[in-house]
Formats: structure tokens, C-alpha cells, sequence
């Protein structure tokens, strides 16, 4: 029992850590679900990608804090264009853009097999080593997710919150067609919303390329509990999803320090399965009226 | 001063005609009511001139310009603002937030333009941090109207702006619309209520079948019996 | 015999591919083929649930997992015989999908497909951390299986031969098979109904929710069935054979062959072992052009490869006309007992509020038998809400509603429909991929056996739809899919219609022939409660009028009263000022 309370800080505290990587890669899920209504399943491969490209360019000698921006804005202007030319021509049909979707985990995941084959990488780590604090041990680049995360965060709610664009995006997730008939350009913003997200995916995989070794397949378990954090949180709400994020870390965590590994990636299904259950739309999605 | 003619415009949708034959003109500053009954065509007029249909026949001429096919953001741009029926409003966001909105393709809401709005619609000037949401219809009308009015078009095409509203709100939304002409603004009046159109309209159109079949002032129209026959059927009242 | 013909090549091909199986034992295509087959027998577990169903499940490669590894334990540790260890992997299967089915039920679209997602990745986690399932490193199959003798022949199951690619087509086609008689049932269109509009099935008395579970737990069989032949071919099983990267696969299969076809499943499988053991020019190549393929199939040809198939050939061997199905227009008989005095529908203090706003405030009214009445209003007096009170799609706060005597709220809108109380929608609802004589046969499934005419072709007569009879419900104009829409309540036998807004948009020509049919319905003893604004035909057909604004009743009566009721001209015209 005693053991019980002393390992319980350390799984906390990790479970923060991973929630802050889930949330990253969750409220660019969001951006995407909440204005275009695609459920993007391709958004692990482009955690992947974001992650071998930084590895790339590290290993050609660039700098890590330079590599990650670049990564960034390259898949972000590669966003733009998946969203211009596979996912709107099928806007209309809301399980078309799953499918989209789908052809694009296979396209992506295995142009990354194509090029780096199935062997494991090793970044060159920035920011090695841990710190000790009140009795917790924290990994440096842990820590570093946290706080790249809590910029994105609170860089996400001030644009949204308090410029024209991101009341402009809010408006468009929220009604469409009003929002067209205001003279916002929707389908910039569909765009822009996908690029975003795109790029916060691929901030996602440098961070991630910083943190364990890389094999073809290590996007996708962001994106699965990214999608669980995006959902249990309400699909659609920025708040949800850093909430939802949140509690599959704790879930995850906790269940690997208190069962096991299989415990833990059961864990946050479990707390899916139970929480749609009983709130089908999602703990923070209110706002949704039934039509007929 | 502005001129917005629709000719013989035909709108298809989901494989059937809506629109067989349209044709009306609005100039500058009057209100000119659209009536006739659900399924008439109104609210899909004002969506064709609007830009969210796009008509297959006819043309739609501002100024003498054709603008078929111009799509909405863009339309608003050229001076037609639409308030579409049922409200609309940005519910996630506050009422400052949807005025914003309404103001945004001239820039910043100043707040010359909310003392104008709010001069209009004085019960939103105490619910402007309110989620718009939680506004009641009748308040969540006047916002959306107001939103309209922000683009400061020539134009704007109203949808039902009475629609599920009490008598009393009514009659304020009645008196703003009233004033528009005088701002220098025209208004295409979509409404069920046919004695509140006809009483801030000066002129009107009837539409019957996806076609506008009768056109006259406010008071013919008042008078006629296509008006009556088509709210009444003709029957005994 | 030109039908005949149009029936052939479907059966020709896999004649075809039979012959092929038996008389080529070059190694290479065998294998084609037995990955092509096993693709086949995933896809069409999606097939069911998904393209028959409507329901996009992400568990269908898990289910099968399921199935697989109940199996093998089965058959090895547990000492079963092959044949029952099989048995029980693909009744497990079913037994989870109840399960999982049922706590999905109030979940649609992409939410129902990440939900079955966490569903299957979860059982991926459970595989991977079992001791019995071998955890991550898996446990091997129960080795060959028997060979058949039948009197002189022998079937030897495992067939280096082509004895196990002919058992996987045999499987294939005994579910397929299997699948078109169940689409020949009643079930069968009841699903389909459901996938089309669950909302319009509930309407004419198909219990959506259980056809949503029967979809979800037949595709479960199917994948049961594809889990265990997979775990025989490979003669090994291990979590990640069942995991999100075979079910990309199944879902690429699918779409690549068409889906909610028989045959797309085989088309795409076969289609997609070809091109991956003929192309090579490597595994990734292979999976990026498979993945560009299903993005330009959703955009351009969401169909899939069989339904183009097909499509040529009814160009080259094209449909013969119908025989035309003659039928009079007769009389609508209803079912239920003949004309009585007493009421048949009874409202009494219904409400409803949506946030804050009584949409329906304290309504009280009865129907009596064979009555048209007609319930008006200004747009927003709460007209629909009533309706749909009234026929069970919303619960309300307060207020009973009797049918026949006896209260029914608390019932389900399928359970009304199946009494006789059943409505119609403001915009035209269809079941649109079903022809309109699908359409009509599928609401008129619930009513109880009638000696004479065929009920159907008695509509279909009445209604005027005779000419649209063979067309698609999606191919009709917005006035034929409004006459569809009654003919549909009416179909069902129902004993009162609640019709909305039937004459909106309608020319004048159809709001004759409604007229016509209304005055009809009562004749025949149908009651008809109808919301209208077309105040012509409603003083004209209605017996009595009830008048809504702001969701209260402010009159009731005859059409003459009504209409000299000053309260009414001022809700409808407005206040005169």
C-alpha cells in the first residue's frame, strides 16, 4: 500500500508528460475534425514523417531547434494541398474523407518504408539527462514537451480567442454557411485549418524523434489516443481535447506503473468505451441540437 | 445607385427544378416585400442572389453586370448582404464577436458601427459578452440582423425575420427594417407575415411554384386576390 | 432469356475461376488466388456490416481475431475437435459483436467507427499481453486439417493441390450465397431500409436498432469465418495479423471492388493479390499506389471497380423492359376493425421545450376515425414538433398520447408505426438506392395478410407510380418523392397518416392529385391528421382544423369557424395594424 502512494507522484507527473504530447498532436485533430468535419485517420504517418524528416535533417547536421520550424512549414504547406485537391472535391460525404483519409495512411507509411526501410533510428537527443524534483525524476526533453505543448496551447487560445482569423475559424466550425454569407472565405480556411494541424503533427513527430527511437510504425499510437483524448474530450472542442489528452495520459501512465504494459495500452480504450457510452457526443460537447 | 434584377432565373436542386422563372429588380433605398407561401421559392431566391445555389438559366445583374455563379463571400463583397432564415448566429461566439463577423470584410468593428447597430437593436447592448446561444430568438434575430447590417451592403435580402417571433418583437424588427431605406439601404423582404411585409414595403412580388407571378405597390398587392387566394386559397375568410 | 444472360457472367466468372483453381496447380497463381480469396472473405464482412449494414465498423479484422484465436486454443490446447473448435471461434465472434453492438447503438458515423476502433485495438492490447494468446509472439494453428472422402473422391483441405484455395471459394460462395438469400428476406430489405434512412424505416415499423445489431453481428460471422481461414493459412497467429494495418487493407479490398455489391468483395481481393504478387516492384510501391487508387476512387468513382463491371455489361446486354404488373386502383383498406365513434387518437397536455422555447404548449385534441384534420399555423408554432411527438421520434416532457384507447407515449416510433399510426416527413424522405417499388414493398412488409390484389401494386396503382415503379427513388423529382412519401404511410396499412406539409412545392397538378388521394384515404377509412399551408386543399378536405401559434392551440373547429376566427387571421396574416 505504502509502495502504492510513493510511485504514485512519478506516474502523475508521467502521465502529464505524455498528455502534453497527446494534446499536441489531438488539437491539430481538432482544427481539422472541428471546421472540415474529416475524421483524419492519415494523422499518424504525418507524425511519422514529421518525425524521420527532423531525424534527416539532424543527421545532416542542422540543428534541432532549426529542423523542427522547417518541418513544420513543409508539411504544413503539404496539408494545404492534400486538403485543396483529395479531401474537398468529397466535402460533401462526410465518410469520404475517412476513406481519403485512409488512402493516405497508406501512401505516407509506405513512402517512409520505401525510404528508411524497417530499421530503428536514433536521433542525436537535444536536452539529455533529467532533472530531480521533490522526489521526482523528469527527463529533460520530457520537459521540454511539456512546455513546447503549453506554448501551442496558449498560442492556439489567443489566436482563436482574440484575432479576426481565429474567430473567423471558429465561426466557419460553427455554421458554415453563415459564416460564407459574412464574406469569410471558407475554403482558405479549410485549407489553412488542415495545414495547421498538419504542422502541429509534425512538431508532434520532432518532438517524438527527440524522445525514442524511430520505426515506421511510432506515429500511430499518438494518433489512436490522440483520436480517444479528441473524443472522450468532445470532438470538436479545443478544451476537450487538451482535457481528454489529459486523462488517457493519466490513464496510460497510471496503468503502466499500477498493472502492465498490456494493462496500459487496453487502458484508454476502456476509458473511451465507458465515457461514450454514457455521453455519446463527448464530455464537453453540449451544443448539439437534434434535427428532423 | 445600386440596381439588383433577376431574369428569368431557374434553379435546380437535387435533380428537380426549384426555380422555374424568377424575375424581380430592387433599386437603392426601398424595401420591396417577396411574398407567397412555404415552398414558394422565397427563401431559395434570396439563396440563389446570395450565391449558395447557383442558378442553371436567367441571369442575375447587378448594376448591369452579370454575377451568376459569384460565390458568397464575394457576393457579400459587392454590397448583398443575406440574413438567412433561422437566425444563424455563431452561437459558440459572444455577440461582440458575431458583430465582428458582420463587420469583417470593411475591417474592425468601430464603435461608430456599434452605436449605429446598437441605436437599431438597444436590447443587445446589454448582452454583448453573451454567448449568442444563450440569447433568445427574438434577440438572436436583431443580432443577426445587425450582423447583416455591419457589412454596410446596399442590398440586403431578408429571410423571415419574424419567423417563430412574439407580436411584439415583431413589431420592433418591423420599425428597424422600416428605417433601413432611409440609411440608405434596400431591403428584399422574404415574409410569411404578409401584413408586416406589405406595411414596410412599398413595393412586391408574389410567388407562386418556384415563379414570381404578380408584382405591384403595397397596396395593390394588399388588395389583390392572387395575394389572398395564394395565403387563403380563395375560400371563405 | 436475355435475363438469363444478364445473370451469367457473375456465375461464369467464377465458373471460371473453379476451373482455374483445379486445373492450374502452378504454385504461383494458387497463391494469387488463396490471398485473393482470403481479402475476399475479410472484405466481405465489411461488405455486410458496412455496405449492406451502413454501419463503417474499424472491429471487422479484430472480430476475426477473436474468432481465430478461439479457435486455435481451441483446437490445440483444449483438445477440441477442428470442426467444433471452429464452430466456437465464429460463434465467439457473434457473441462479442452483441456485445459491442448493442453499446454502440446510440453512436452513428465516424463516432460508431472510432468507437468499434478502440473496441478492436483493445482486444489487440489484450492479445498482446496474454499469457494464452502467446502475447506479442503468437501461438501456432492446430496444423492441417483433414482430407474429405466422398465415395471416390477426395478433398484434401489443405491442398498444396488447390485443395484449400477450392474451400476458400467455397466458403466465399456459401456466404455470399448466404447473403443473397438474406437480401431476398424481409430482413434483408429491412436492413437495407435502414441503411438507406433509419429515420423513414423507424416510420414504417422496422425496428431500426435491431437491424443495426443484426448488420454489425452478421458481418461479425463473416469475419469469424475469414479469421479462422487466415489462421490456417498462415498456420500461425499473432495480434498484429489483426491490427489497424490489415484493416486498411480490407478497407482498400472493399472500395477498390465496390461496396453494398456481392461481388465486390471477390473483384477487389482477387484484383488486389494480382496486382501485389504480379506487380513486383516492392511491397511499398505496391501499398502507395494502392493508396492513391482509394483516393481517387472516393473522388471519382465512389462506386468501386464491380459496380462499373456490371454497369458495362447491362450497357452490352441491356435490361429488358418489365412486364408491366397491371393492377387497379382500388380501395386503400386499412387494417384494424371498421369504422368506430370513438376516438382514435387521443393528445392531451402535450409539451415539449427546446432550450427554453415550448416548442409545444399544452396541445390537447382527439382524431376519430375516417376524419381529415388539419393542423396550421405560422411557421415556428411547433406544427413538426407535434408530429413528431405524436409519432414517437421525440419524447415529451409532459402530456400522454392514446391511440386506440390505450397509451402509447412511452412507445417507440416503429411500435406506433406497427399500429397504425404512421407519418411523413416534411422534406421528401426515400429509401433512395431502393427502386420505388422496393421502397413501397418495404413498408408494406408490417401489414397482415390480405386476400386479393397485392397490396403493393394497389398503391402503386393508386398513387400514379406505376411509370416510376423500376426507378431508383434517388432518380425522382422533388413532387414524386413527396407522393412516394405518403404512398409509403399509406403502404404500411396504417390506420391514420401524419402528413407534413404534403402539397409544399408541389405544382398544381399534384396538389389536385393529393387532394384526390386524401379524400380517397377517408373513404377507405384512414384517418389523416395533415399539416399544411396550402389553405385551399386544407378548407377544402379537412373535416375539422386545429389552429397552432407559439405552440399553443388558439382555435379548433370546422373550416368555416376557423377561418372567421379573428385570433386565426391575425396569427396568419398578421397583426392588422
Amino acid at each position: 500500500m505504502i509502495a502504492v502512494w510513493d510511485q504514485l507522484p512519478q506516474a502523475v507527473a508521467n502521465g502529464l508528460l505524455l498528455a502534453a504530447l497527446y494534446a499536441i498532436v489531438a488539437l491539430g485533430l481538432t482544427l481539422i475534425f472541428g471546421v472540415l468535419d474529416v475524421v483524419n485517420f492519415g494523422h499518424g504517418q504525418l507524425v511519422t514523417l514529421g518525425a524521420y524528416l527532423v531525424y534527416a535533417l539532424v543527421s545532416g547536421s542542422f540543428s534541432f531547434w532549426i529542423a523542427v520550424p522547417v518541418v513544420m512549414v513543409a508539411l504544413g504547406l503539404g496539408g494545404l494541398l492534400m486538403e485543396r485537391f483529395t479531401f474537398r472535391p468529397v466535402r460533401s460525404i462526410p465518410i469520404n474523407g475517412l476513406l481519403v483519409s485512409i488512402g493516405w495512411i497508406a501512401i505516407i507509411g509506405n513512402v517512409i518504408s520505401a525510404v528508411w526501410g524497417p530499421d530503428q533510428y536514433n536521433m542525436t537527443r537535444v536536452l539529455p539527462g533529467s532533472l530531480s524534483f521533490a522526489g521526482l525524476s523528469l527527463s529533460r526533453s520530457q520537459l521540454l514537451v511539456l512546455g513546447v505543448s503549453i506554448v501551442v496551447m496558449v498560442v492556439l487560445s489567443l489566436v482563436l480567442r482574440f484575432t479576426s482569423g481565429g474567430k473567423a475559424l471558429r465561426a466557419t466550425a460553427q455554421n458554415r454557411e453563415a459564416a460564407a454569407l459574412v464574406g469569410i472565405r471558407t475554403r482558405r480556411l479549410d485549407a489553412i485549418a488542415f495545414g495547421v494541424g498538419a504542422a502541429l503533427a509534425a512538431l508532434a513527430g520532432g518532438l517524438v524523434a527527440n524522445l525514442f527511437p524511430l520505426d515506421p510504425s511510432v506515429g500511430d499510437s499518438y494518433m489512436v489516443y490522440a483520436f480517444v483524448a479528441l473524443i472522450v474530450g468532445g470532438a470538436g472542442s479545443a478544451a476537450g481535447a487538451v482535457v481528454g489528452s489529459i486523462i488517457v495520459g493519466l490513464a496510460v501512465s497510471l496503468a503502466q506503473t499500477f498493472g502492465s504494459t498490456g494493462v496500459a495500452s487496453v487502458a484508454p480504450f476502456v476509458v473511451l468505451i465507458i465515457v461514450l457510452f454514457f455521453r455519446p457526443a463527448g464530455l464537453f460537447r453540449t451544443d448539439h441540437e437534434a434535427t428532423l | 445607385m445600386t440596381e439588383l434584377t433577376l431574369e428569368g432565373v431557374r434553379v435546380r436542386r437535387g435533380g428537380a427544378t426549384v426555380l422555374h422563372d424568377v424575375s424581380l429588380s430592387v433599386t437603392g433605398a426601398e424595401v420591396v416585400a417577396l411574398l407567397g407561401t412555404n415552398g414558394a421559392g422565397k427563401s431559395t431566391t434570396l439563396r440563389t442572389i446570395s450565391g449558395l445555389h447557383r442558378p442553371y438559366a436567367g441571369e442575375i445583374r447587378l448594376n448591369g453586370k452579370v454575377v451568376n455563379g459569384t460565390r458568397p463571400e464575394n457576393v457579400v463583397r459587392r454590397g448583398i448582404a443575406h440574413v438567412p432564415e433561422g437566425r444563424q448566429v455563431f452561437v459558440g461566439l459572444t455577440v461582440r464577436e458575431n458583430l465582428e463577423m458582420g463587420a469583417r470584410i470593411r475591417g474592425r468593428l468601430t464603435s461608430a458601427d456599434l452605436d449605429r447597430v446598437l441605436g437599431l437593436f438597444p436590447a443587445l447592448g446589454s448582452m454583448l459578452g453573451k454567448r449568442a446561444g444563450v440569447l433568445s430568438g427574438g434577440q438572436q434575430q436583431m443580432l443577426a440582423i445587425a450582423r447583416g447590417l455591419l457589412a454596410r451592403p446596399e442590398l440586403l435580402l431578408l429571410d423571415e425575420p419574424s419567423l417563430g417571433l412574439a407580436p411584439k418583437v415583431v413589431d420592433q424588427i418591423g420599425a428597424a427594417i422600416g428605417q433601413l431605406p432611409a440609411l440608405g439601404m434596400g431591403v428584399l423582404l422574404v415574409e410569411q407575415n404578409a401584413t408586416l411585409a406589405l406595411d414596410v414595403a412599398s413595393r412586391g412580388y408574389l410567388m407562386t411554384g418556384g415563379r414570381t407571378i404578380t408584382e405591384g405597390t403595397a397596396g395593390e398587392l394588399g388588395r389583390s386576390e392572387a395575394v389572398r387566394a395564394a395565403y387563403f386559397g380563395g375560400g371563405p375568410a | 432469356m436475355t435475363t438469363g444472360l444478364r445473370r451469367l457472367p457473375p456465375w461464369l466468372g467464377i465458373l471460371a475461376l473453379c476451373l482455374v483453381v483445379l486445373l492450374v496447380p502452378d504454385e504461383s497463381t494458387q497463391n494469387t488466388l488463396t490471398v485473393g480469396l482470403i481479402w475476399a472473405l475479410w472484405a466481405a464482412s465489411l461488405n455486410i456490416t458496412w455496405g449492406y449494414g451502413g454501419q463503417f465498423s474499424m472491429a471487422q479484422v479484430a472480430l476475426g481475431g477473436v474468432s481465430a484465436y478461439v479457435f486455435v486454443i481451441l483446437a490445440t490446447r483444449s483438445g477440441w475437435p477442428v470442426f467444433l473448435a471452429i464452430v466456437a471461434g465464429i460463434v465467439s465472434a457473434a457473441v462479442v459483436s452483441v456485445v459491442i453492438g448493442y453499446m454502440c447503438l446510440r453512436l452513428s458515423g465516424f463516432r460508431f467507427a472510432i468507437m468499434t476502433l478502440a473496441f478492436a485495438l483493445a482486444g489487440v492490447g489484450l492479445a498482446s499481453s496474454m499469457e494464452i494468446t502467446g502475447r506479442t509472439t503468437g501461438i501456432s494453428a492446430p496444423g492441417p486439417w483433414p482430407t474429405l472422402r466422398i465415395g471416390p473422391l477426395t478433398w484434401d483441405l489443405n491442398g498444396t493441390d488447390g485443395g484449400f484455395t477450392l474451400l476458400l471459394l467455397v466458403v466465399f460462395l456459401l456466404l455470399t450465397g448466404g447473403m443473397w438469400l438474406v437480401l431476398r428476406t424481409r430482413q434483408g430489405r429491412a436492413l437495407l431500409a435502414v441503411r438507406e434512412d433509419q429515420l423513414l424505416a423507424e416510420s414504417v415499423g422496422v425496428a431500426a436498432r435491431r437491424y443495426r445489431v443484426l448488420a454489425f453481428v452478421l458481418g461479425a460471422v463473416a469475419a469469424g469465418v475469414a479469421g479462422v481461414c487466415q489462421a490456417q493459412y498462415y498456420q500461425f497467429i499473432y495480434p498484429s495479423l489483426f491490427s489497424f494495418s490489415t484493416l486498411v487493407t480490407v478497407i482498400v479490398v472493399l472500395v477498390l471492388g465496390g461496396r453494398g455489391l456481392l461481388f465486390g468483395p471477390l473483384v477487389g481481393g482477387l484484383l488486389y493479390a494480382l496486382l501485389t504478387n504480379t506487380l513486383h516492384i516492392g511491397g511499398q510501391f505496391e501499398q502507395m499506389i494502392f493508396g492513391a487508387a482509394i483516393i481517387l476512387l472516393t473522388v471519382f468513382a465512389r462506386h468501386g471497380l464491380t459496380y462499373y463491371l456490371s454497369a458495362a455489361v447491362r450497357l452490352v446486354l441491356p435490361r429488358p423492359p418489365a412486364e408491366p404488373v397491371r393492377a387497379e386502383p382500388g380501395p386503400l383498406a386499412p387494417r384494424g376493425g371498421g369504422l368506430t365513434d370513438a376516438a382514435l387518437l387521443e393528445i392531451s397536455g402535450l409539451t415539449k421545450a427546446f432550450g427554453g422555447v415550448r416548442a409545444v404548449d399544452d396541445v390537447s385534441f382527439t382524431v376519430g376515425s375516417a376524419a381529415v384534420v388539419g393542423v396550421i399555423g405560422p411557421n415556428g408554432a411547433g406544427k413538426t414538433s407535434l408530429f413528431n411527438l405524436v409519432s414517437g421520434f421525440v419524447r415529451p416532457d409532459a402530456g400522454e398520447v392514446r391511440w386506440e384507447g390505450r397509451a402509447i407515449t412511452g412507445l417507440p416510433a416503429f411500435e406506433r408505426s406497427r399500429r397504425g399510426l404512421v407519418r411523413t416527413f416534411q422534406r421528401p424522405r426515400t429509401f433512395p438506392a431502393l427502386t420505388v417499388r422496393e421502397n413501397l414493398v418495404i413498408a408494406a412488409e408490417g401489414r397482415p395478410a390480405h386476400p386479393g390484389a397485392d397490396p403493393v401494386e394497389q398503391i402503386v396503382a393508386t398513387f400514379g407510380l406505376a411509370e416510376l415503379a423500376d426507378r431508383p427513388a434517388s432518380a425522382l423529382s422533388y413532387g414524386d418523392a413527396k407522393r412516394l412519401g405518403v404512398a409509403l404511410a399509406v403502404a404500411t396499412g396504417a390506420r391514420m397518416v401524419l402528413l407534413d406539409e404534403p402539397a409544399a412545392g408541389l405544382n398544381t397538378g399534384d396538389v389536385e392529385l393529393l387532394r384526390r388521394d386524401l379524400l380517397e384515404l377517408r373513404k377507405a377509412g384512414c384517418s389523416v391528421l395533415l399539416i399544411e399551408h396550402h389553405m385551399e386543399l386544407v378548407l377544402d378536405v379537412c373535416d375539422e382544423i386545429v389552429v397552432l401559434d407559439a405552440g399553443r392551440v388558439i382555435a379548433q373547429g370546422t373550416p368555416a369557424e376557423v377561418s372567421a376566427h379573428p385570433d386565426v387571421i391575425d396569427a396568419y396574416l398578421g397583426s392588422a395594424r
